[in-house]
C-alpha cells in the first residue's frame, strides 16, 4: 500500500462563501498502479493531486504515505514528484541542470550524480539535449525533460497534472505511451490528473471519475466503460443512449424493464440494486446496436432521421415510436450498405450490453 | 486562540515547522516597523507631546497661527496641483506623440522624456536660476532683464515639471501603447472623425492612467526639497523647506515636526487614492496577438503641432542639462565666463570626503534594498500568512512619506538609546534602503505576478525548502526586477536629499547636500561641477551594470516562463 487518502475533504472559503472542492475522498493507491483521476473541469481532481503533493492542506481527512502520516507535511519532505502543465522548467538551467536541480539539493556525489542523469536521459530520450536551455527544445522534448526531473528523484509517488494538455493531439498519442512505458518500467506509483478520456482509458490501471468534488465510481477503464454505477459516469465516459422505464422483476443479475411508452421490454444486466415497480435507467452503447439479429435478444424499432458516413463507421439517429432519439454506429459500412433516411429499421442489442442501473 | 478550521492551525504550525520563512517574516516586520513606522509615529508624538509629557496642541496653534507657515501649506498644495496638471499633460503629449503618430526622432523624444530621472532632481532649480535669474544666461546675458520672477511658484513649478514628468511620460507611454489601434479604426469605422475617435475613445481610456499619474507627481512635487529649497524664497514659503528651516534654523523641534504631519497628511491621502481606488481601475485590452495597425490619429497639422511641441519641451530640457556641465566649467557665471578646470579642482579639495562618502552610502544601501525588495515581493506574491496585506502597506508606505517628514522622524527616533544611530554610516544607508524598497517590491511583485508559480512549486517536490526555492529559482527568474531596483536605488541614493539633509554628519556627508550648500553661497560653478561629478558616476554606474549584464547573466529567462 503505497499512498492512502483517508476521507480527504477540502473546501476553500473566499469572502465567506464555502466551496467544497473535494467531498470525502477514500482511496488506496497500490505499489506501481497507475491511477487517474478524471473529470470536468471544477471536479476537484487537480485541488486532490495538490493535497497529495503538498500545496493544499487538506480542511479535514489524513493522507497517509507508505504508513507514514504526510497531510501536514511540507511538499519538499514528502519525497513525491510532480509533472506539471505548464512544465515548469527551470528556465534559467540547462536540461542537465534541470535533471540535477534535486539531486543537489540532496547533495549527492559527483559521479553518482552524472551515472543518474546519463541514465535518465537514455530512459526519456533525451541524448544529446543535455546542454540546451528549456526555450531551445519542443513541447515533446520538455515534457521529457519535466518527467526526467522528476523520476530521477526516485519518488514514492509521481503525481501528473494534465502533462500532455499543450502538446498538439499526435504527440499527445506519443507521449501518451512513452508515459505509460516509463511507468511500467520503473514501475512507480502513480497519479494522473486529467479531463480527457481517451488518455485516461489508455493509460490507467484505475480511474477515479470524479465530479463536483465527489468520487463518482472507482474501477478500470473496462469497469468504468462497460460497467457505470451512475448516469454521470455512463455519460462522461464515451457515447450513450439513455432508456428510462421501470423495473419489472429481478433474477439475480437479469433485469427486466418495461421501456416506458413504446411498451417494449427490454432484458438487461443489474448494475445497481433494483427494486420491481421502481424507475431504472437501461445505458446502452451506440455500438451495442446492430441491424442483424443473431443472438441478440432485444430490439428497439425506429425511423432512420439522419447518418453520417465517418469511413470506418457510419453513426445515425432513429426516432422510436414514442418520439425518444437513440443513436448507433454500425463498423465496416462497406459491406453492409448505408442507412436509408426515413426507412423504419429495427435493431437488435444483447442482454450483456443492456446496463440497468438505478435513477 | 481559536481556530475557524483544522486548517488554519495546520498553515500556521506549517509556518512554524519553518523557522527560517518564519524569522525572516519576523525580522522584516519588525524592519519595517522600526525604520518606517516608528520614525512616522515619532513625528506624530512630537508635535503632540511637550517636554512634560502631556498631550498638548501648541505647536499645531503656533505654526496655524503664523500667516507665514498658513501659507506654506497653501504654496505647496498650489506648487503639487500644478506640477501634477502640467507634468502629466507634457507626459501626455509626449507618450501620445510617440505612440499615435509616424512624426520622425522617436528614439531622440523617447531618450530625452526618460533622461532627467537619473539626473539629481533639484539640477533643474539651479539650471533655471543660471539661465533666468539675476545673472541669467537668457534674461540678464540675452535680454538684460535683471528681475525675472524666477523665485517663487512660477519658477519652482518649471523646475519640478522638468525633474518630474518622466515619471509621468514613462507610466503613460505604458497606457497609450497599450491601446489597441484597432480601436480607434472601429470608432473611425464607425463614422467618427479623429477628434471624436480621440476624445470618446483614447481619452476616456487614458483617465485611469492621467488619474494616476496626477496623483503620483502630487506627492512628488509635496515631497520635493531640493528644489523648493533653491528656488522658493523667502516671498514663497512651503512646507518642506519650512520644515527644515523650523529645526535647522530656529531649533524648534515640535515645531517642524507639526509642519511635517501637515506635509503628510495630503500626501498619504493622495497615496491612499492612487494604491486603492484609481490603481484598481484599469481597462486592459491585451489581446495577445499583436495588432499592427496603420498609424492615422492625427491629420498632418497636428502631428506636425505636436511635433513641435516635443521639440520645444525636449530643447528646454536639453537646455537645463547643457547649462549645467557649461557652467562647470567657466569660472563665474554670468560675470566670468572664461573656461577652466578650477571647479573641478575646487570640488576634489572640499568635497572629496563627501564624494568617498556618498559612494560608500550608495554601494553599501543599493544592493541590501534591492534584495530587500525581491524577497518582500516573494513573500507578498508567494506565501499566505497573518499581516501579509499590513506588510504590504508599511512597505510601500515609504514611497508616499515625504523625505523631510522621514528625515525628522529619523533624527526624533534614533538620537536616544536604544536605537543611538546619529551622526553614523548606519541611519543614512537604512534610510535609504527603506525609502527606495518601495520600487524593488513593485517590480518583483510585478514580474513573479508573471512567473508561472508551478515553477517553484516544482522545486518544493524536488525537496528545496522556501530558502532554496528564493536563491536557486525565484531569485534567478526575477533578476531583471531585481537590476532594476539595484538601478533606482543607487541613482536615488546618489541623488537623495530631502530626508538625508537631516542626517549628514560632519563625517557622513554627501554631494547633493554640498551642492545645495554651494549654490545657497551663490558658487554656482563649483555646483555644476560637482553636479556634473555626480551625473558622471551614475552614468559609469549604469553603463558596467549593462556591460556586465550583456556578458554575464542570461536575461533570457524571463521570456520562456511558461504560462502563467
Amino acid at each position: 500500500m503505497s499512498l492512502i487518502l483517508k476521507n480527504v475533504r477540502k473546501v476553500f472559503t473566499s469572502y465567506s462563501v464555502e466551496t467544497v472542492a473535494v467531498d470525502n475522498f477514500d482511496q488506496v493507491i497500490e505499489k506501481g498502479q497507475l491511477v487517474t483521476l478524471l473529470g470536468p473541469s471544477g471536479c476537484g481532481k487537480t485541488t486532490t493531486l495538490r493535497i497529495i503533493a503538498g500545496f493544499e492542506i487538506p480542511t479535514s481527512g489524513r493522507v497517509l504515505l507508505e504508513e507514514r502520516d504526510v497531510t501536514n507535511l511540507p511538499p519538499n519532505k514528502r519525497n513525491i514528484s510532480m509533472v506539471f502543465q505548464s512544465y515548469a522548467l527551470f528556465p534559467h538551467l540547462t536540461v542537465e541542470e534541470n535533471i540535477a536541480f534535486g539531486l543537489k539539493l540532496k547533495r549527492l556525489d559527483r559521479s553518482e550524480m552524472r551515472r543518474k542523469i546519463v541514465e535518465m536521459t537514455d530512459l526519456v530520450g533525451l541524448k544529446g539535449l543535455e546542454k540546451r536551455r528549456p526555450d531551445q527544445l519542443s513541447g515533446g522534448q520538455q515534457q521529457r525533460v519535466a518527467l526526467a526531473r522528476s523520476l530521477v528523484m526516485e519518488p514514492s509517488v509521481l503525481l501528473f497534472d494534465e502533462p500532455l494538455s499543450n502538446l498538439d493531439a499526435k504527440l499527445r498519442e506519443t507521449m501518451r505511451l512513452e508515459i505509460r512505458r516509463i511507468q511500467q518500467e520503473v514501475n512507480i506509483t502513480s497519479v494522473y490528473v486529467t479531463h480527457d478520456q481517451v488518455e485516461a482509458m489508455s493509460i490507467s490501471d484505475v480511474i477515479v471519475v470524479m465530479n463536483q468534488g465527489k468520487v463518482m465510481q472507482i474501477g478500470s477503464p473496462f469497469d468504468i466503460y462497460a460497467r457505470p454505477e451512475n448516469s454521470f459516469v455512463a455519460d462522461f465516459i464515451g457515447r450513450v443512449n439513455f432508456i428510462d422505464g421501470t423495473v419489472e422483476s429481478v433474477d439475480g443479475d437479469t433485469v427486466v424493464v418495461s421501456a416506458g411508452a413504446t411498451g417494449n421490454k427490454i432484458i438487461g444486466k443489474r448494475g445497481t440494486e433494483l427494486v420491481p415497480g421502481k424507475p431504472a435507467r437501461v445505458v446502452l452503447r451506440p455500438e451495442s446496436l446492430s441491424d442483424r439479429k443473431e443472438e441478440r435478444i432485444n430490439s428497439l424499432s425506429g425511423k432512420v432521421l439522419k447518418y453520417v458516413f465517418l469511413g470506418s463507421n457510419v453513426e445515425y439517429e432513429l426516432e422510436l415510436s414514442d418520439g425518444r432519439k437513440i443513436n448507433a454506429v454500425t463498423y465496416n459500412p462497406v459491406e453492409r450498405k448505408l442507412p436509408v433516411v426515413g426507412r423504419e429499421t429495427e435493431l437488435y442489442f444483447s442482454r450483456e450490453s443492456a446496463w440497468v442501473i438505478r435513477v | 486562540m481559536a481556530f475557524r478550521s483544522e486548517e488554519t492551525r495546520n498553515r500556521l504550525l506549517n509556518l512554524l515547522k519553518d523557522p527560517v520563512l518564519l524569522l525572516t517574516i519576523i525580522i522584516i516586520f519588525a524592519a519595517l516597523a522600526i525604520f518606517i513606522v516608528y520614525p512616522i509615529f515619532k513625528v506624530f508624538s512630537a508635535s503632540l507631546i511637550d517636554k512634560n509629557g502631556q498631550f498638548d496642541l501648541s505647536a499645531y496653534t503656533k505654526a496655524f497661527s503664523n500667516r507665514y507657515m498658513r501659507q506654506g501649506f497653501f504654496n505647496s498644495l498650489l506648487v503639487a496641483g500644478l506640477t501634477a496638471f502640467f507634468g502629466m499633460l507634457i507626459g501626455y503629449i509626449f507618450a501620445y506623440t510617440i505612440n499615435r503618430t509616424d512624426i520622425p526622432l522617436k528614439g531622440f523624444f523617447r531618450t530625452v522624456a526618460v533622461l532627467p530621472i537619473v539626473f539629481p532632481p533639484f539640477i533643474g532649480a539651479l539650471s533655471i536660476i543660471m539661465l533666468f535669474g539675476f545673472n541669467g544666461f537668457i534674461t540678464a546675458g540675452i535680454f538684460g532683464i535683471r528681475n525675472f520672477p524666477v523665485y517663487g511658484l512660477w519658477g519652482l513649478m518649471m523646475a519640478q515639471v522638468v525633474c518630474f514628468f518622466p515619471v509621468a511620460f514613462i507610466t503613460l507611454d505604458g497606457v497609450i501603447g497599450t491601446i489597441s489601434p484597432t480601436l480607434e479604426d472601429a470608432a473611425f469605422n464607425l463614422g467618427a472623425n479623429r477628434w471624436q475617435a480621440f476624445r470618446k475613445v483614447i481619452l476616456p481610456m487614458s483617465i485611469p492612467g492621467i488619474a494616476s499619474t496626477m496623483l503620483v507627481l502630487f506627492i512628488e512635487s509635496l515631497a520635493d526639497f531640493g528644489n523648493p529649497l533653491i528656488l522658493a524664497g523667502s516671498k514663497f514659503p512651503v512646507l518642506s523647506v519650512q520644515a527644515y528651516l523650523q529645526i535647522t534654523g530656529m531649533y524648534d523641534t515640535r515645531g517642524g515636526a507639526a509642519l511635517a504631519v501637515w506635509l503628510l497628511f495630503p500626501s498619504i491621502v493622495a497615496f491612499i487614492i492612487q494604491k486603492y481606488w484609481v490603481g484598481k481601475k484599469k481597462y486592459v485590452t491585451v489581446t495577445g496577438k499583436p495588432t499592427t495597425s496603420v498609424l492615422k490619429s492625427v491629420n498632418r497639422p497636428v502631428k506636425w503641432l505636436l511635433f513641435s511641441l516635443c521639440m520645444l519641451m525636449a530643447a528646454f530640457t536639453l537646455a537645463i542639462y547643457a547649462t549645467i556641465f557649461w557652467g562647470a566649467f567657466v569660472k563665474a557665471w554670468g560675470m566670468n565666463n572664461t573656461l577652466t578646470l578650477e571647479n573641478f579642482r575646487y570640488v576634489f579639495d572640499v568635497g572629496l570626503e563627501a564624494i568617498k562618502d556618498t559612494l560608500i552610502i550608495a554601494f553599501t544601501s543599493t544592493p541590501i534594498s534591492a534584495l530587500l525588495g525581491m524577497v518582500i515581493a516573494f513573500l507578498l506574491v508567494r506565501k499566505i500568512f497573518p499581516g501579509r496585506r499590513l506588510m504590504e502597506f508599511t512597505s510601500l508606505l515609504s514611497f508616499a512619506v515625504p523625505g523631510t517628514v522621514i528625515g525628522i522622524g529619523y533624527i526624533l527616533a534614533f538620537n536616544t538609546k536604544p536605537f543611538l544611530l546619529t551622526g553614523t554610516l548606519a541611519i543614512l544607508v537604512l534610510n535609504f534602503v527603506f525609502r527606495y524598497v518601495p520600487v524593488g517590491i513593485q517590480s518583483g511583485v510585478a514580474l513573479l505576478n508573471q512567473v508561472d508559480p508551478a515553477i517553484e512549486e516544482a522545486a518544493y517536490t524536488l525537496g528545496a525548502d522556501n530558502r532554496q526555492v528564493f536563491t536557486r529559482v525565484t531569485l534567478p527568474l526575477i533578476v531583471p526586477a531585481f537590476f532594476s531596483a539595484l538601478v533606482f536605488a543607487f541613482v536615488r541614493a546618489m541623488t537623495a536629499i530631502s530626508a538625508a539633509i537631516f542626517l549628514v554628519s560632519a563625517r557622513w556627508n554627501l554631494i547633493t547636500v554640498q551642492i545645495l550648500s554651494q549654490s545657497d553661497s551663490g558658487r554656482l560653478s563649483e555646483a555644476c561641477a560637482f553636479s556634473v561629478i555626480l551625473i558622471a558616476m551614475i552614468m559609469a554606474f549604469i553603463l558596467v551594470l549593462k556591460i556586465f549584464l550583456k556578458n554575464k547573466v542570461s536575461l533570457s529567462g524571463s521570456e520562456s516562463m511558461g504560462q502563467g
